[in-house]
């Protein structure tokens, strides 16, 4: 008992040291961010915008998929169980409420920490192995700001633009299946009274949710990857420790804030 | 900034690699090789000196920069006058070596113009045209380790680091290296390598000193 409490303890602890230096590592991002240096914009600004290509432009496709086809199963099964113009109502309110705040922010972000995150890891891992990031140390320049800040801007703001592209295809899932189920003439008119059952407040919340899961997993794949020590047969540990930290810290972040939401 | 490189008594531990009690002085302009049967312990010299590695215990003094008491942003700076050449060149791997090379000028506000300009000129310069838009991870060893040596001299450093420059040449690119010694040589810059290969740095040195005698000298 006395053993295993001290295993709980150590572990505990060490989390928690991790989480303090992922937010060491977001810290010094955002302060390179504020920091003036005109002269490095361009380049900084060139792989941000590449990391957003990567990271939002080419997941658009999965993430309309899985928006539009998990709507589609929620409003179908739904809609076998509740048949009145009342229930369509509550449908359409769990639909609001938990697929666009809760799901799409959180889907969002396995997504972009399954395609991007491990992608980041890999590289810089890969990078640091390779004496590569020391190598852009000795030329003067900032490894923050070149390839962490883009890291960080690229997955922030794509979690952002792919969470609604997750609640449009959302809708647009939901209102076909509503459609093939009968409960919704096949006019979009006839959907768009249901779309104002979503409060601004809930877009908004979803959206500050993406952003956050995407700053995390940013500063979660950065951190591994730089941790990589000359040894590149560690890459894929970091990469898999990577993947499940950014999906544990990411589930328990969306779980306080709907706990706050309550 | 005073380009000159102040050791006293340095204490450093690394990967199978230690240094004890290390003291050297390089006035400015002043060309030293550390010479030694152990690469690793000569790495562990110059890496100190670039601030890669943790300073146990003494002083390592470059640009009139304490090394092992500065800042992340001091470093920074610091290394913005430093040409540092590592064993293996540190290039990035998925860019060809051009842009290598105008990466580092452009990260410090040169124009993409006069960046690809300078950049050209000095790729011409060492001959190295044909490799000039291959990917670093396609080139051969040698040929990244000149290309490290051009992005380390690129912009204008006041001293030039390198950790076994002979590692990896053969007698072309010992060549091109040392061409781009005698041109450092003569803008002045101070230079300190670090080499198992005496008989190579020679030529390319004023001073030639076993690592064993800095050691001994605390």
């Amino acid at each position: 008992m006395h053993d295993a409490l001290r295993r709980l303890g150590r572990g505990f602890l060490t989390e928690m040291r991790r989480v303090v230096s992922y937010a060491t590592l977001t810290v010094l991002t955002v302060g390179a961010a504020l920091r003036p240096a005109r002269h490095a914009r361009a380049v900084v600004w060139t792989q941000a915008a590449r990391q957003i290509v990567f990271t939002g432009v080419e997941a658009i496709p999965l993430v309309a998929f899985l928006g539009a086809v998990g709507s589609a199963v929620f409003v179908t099964i739904a809609l076998t169980f509740f048949s009145g113009a009342e229930e369509n109502k509550m449908v359409v309110d769990i639909l609001a409420r938990l697929l666009v705040r809760e799901v799409a922010p959180l889907s969002t972000a396995v997504v972009v920490a399954l395609r991007s995150g491990a992608a980041v890891t890999v590289e810089l891992g890969s990078m640091s192995a390779r004496g590569e990031v020391e190598g852009i140390e000795t030329a003067g320049i900032d490894p923050i700001r070149w390839l962490l800040l883009p890291r960080f801007i690229g997955m922030a703001v794509a979690t952002v633009a792919l969470t609604l592209v997750f609640v449009a295809s959302v809708f647009g899932g939901a209102f076909v299946a509503a459609v093939q189920a009968g409960a919704l003439p096949p006019q979009l008119g006839a959907a768009l009274p249901y779309l104002f059952a979503l409060q601004p407040s809930d877009v908004v919340l979803a959206l500050a949710k993406a952003g956050l899961f995407g700053i995390v997993s940013a500063a979660v794949a950065c951190y591994h990857g730089l941790s990589v020590r000359g040894d590149v047969t560690e890459v894929p540990r970091r990469v898999a420790r990577a993947l499940v930290e950014i999906l544990i810290h990411c589930s328990a972040l969306a779980a306080v804030f709907a706990l706050l939401a309550l | 900034m005073t380009p000159s490189i102040e050791i006293r008594d340095l204490w450093v531990q690394g990967v199978g690699a230690e240094l004890q009690g290390v003291s050297l002085s390089l006035r400015e302009g002043e060309r030293v090789a550390v010479v030694g049967p152990h690469q690793p312990s000569l790495s562990l010299l110059i890496r100190a000196c670039a601030g890669f590695e943790r300073v146990q215990r003494g002083q390592v003094v470059v640009c009139g920069v304490e090394v092992g008491t500065a800042d992340r942003r001091s470093l920074l700076q610091l290394r913005r006058h430093l040409g540092y050449v590592s064993i293996s060149g540190g290039l990035l791997a998925n860019m060809t070596m051009r842009d290598n090379l105008e990466l580092a000028l452009r990260y410090h506000g040169i124009a993409q113009s006069d960046a690809s300009r300078a950049v050209a000129s000095v790729i011409a310069a060492a001959g190295l045209e044909t490799s000039a838009d291959v990917r670093a991870c396609l080139l051969p060893a040698e040929l990244c380790k000149c290309f490290a040596y051009l992005r380390a001299l690129l912009l204008e450093p006041a001293v030039l680091l390198a950790e076994d420059p002979s590692a990896f040449l053969h007698p072309e690119g010992r060549n091109i290296v040392s061409e781009l010694h005698a041109q450092a040589h003569a803008r002045g810059v101070t230079v300190l390598v670090a080499d198992d290969d005496v008989e190579f740095v020679e030529p390319l040195v004023d001073r030639i000193i076993e690592l064993s005698a800095l050691e001994a000298a605390s």
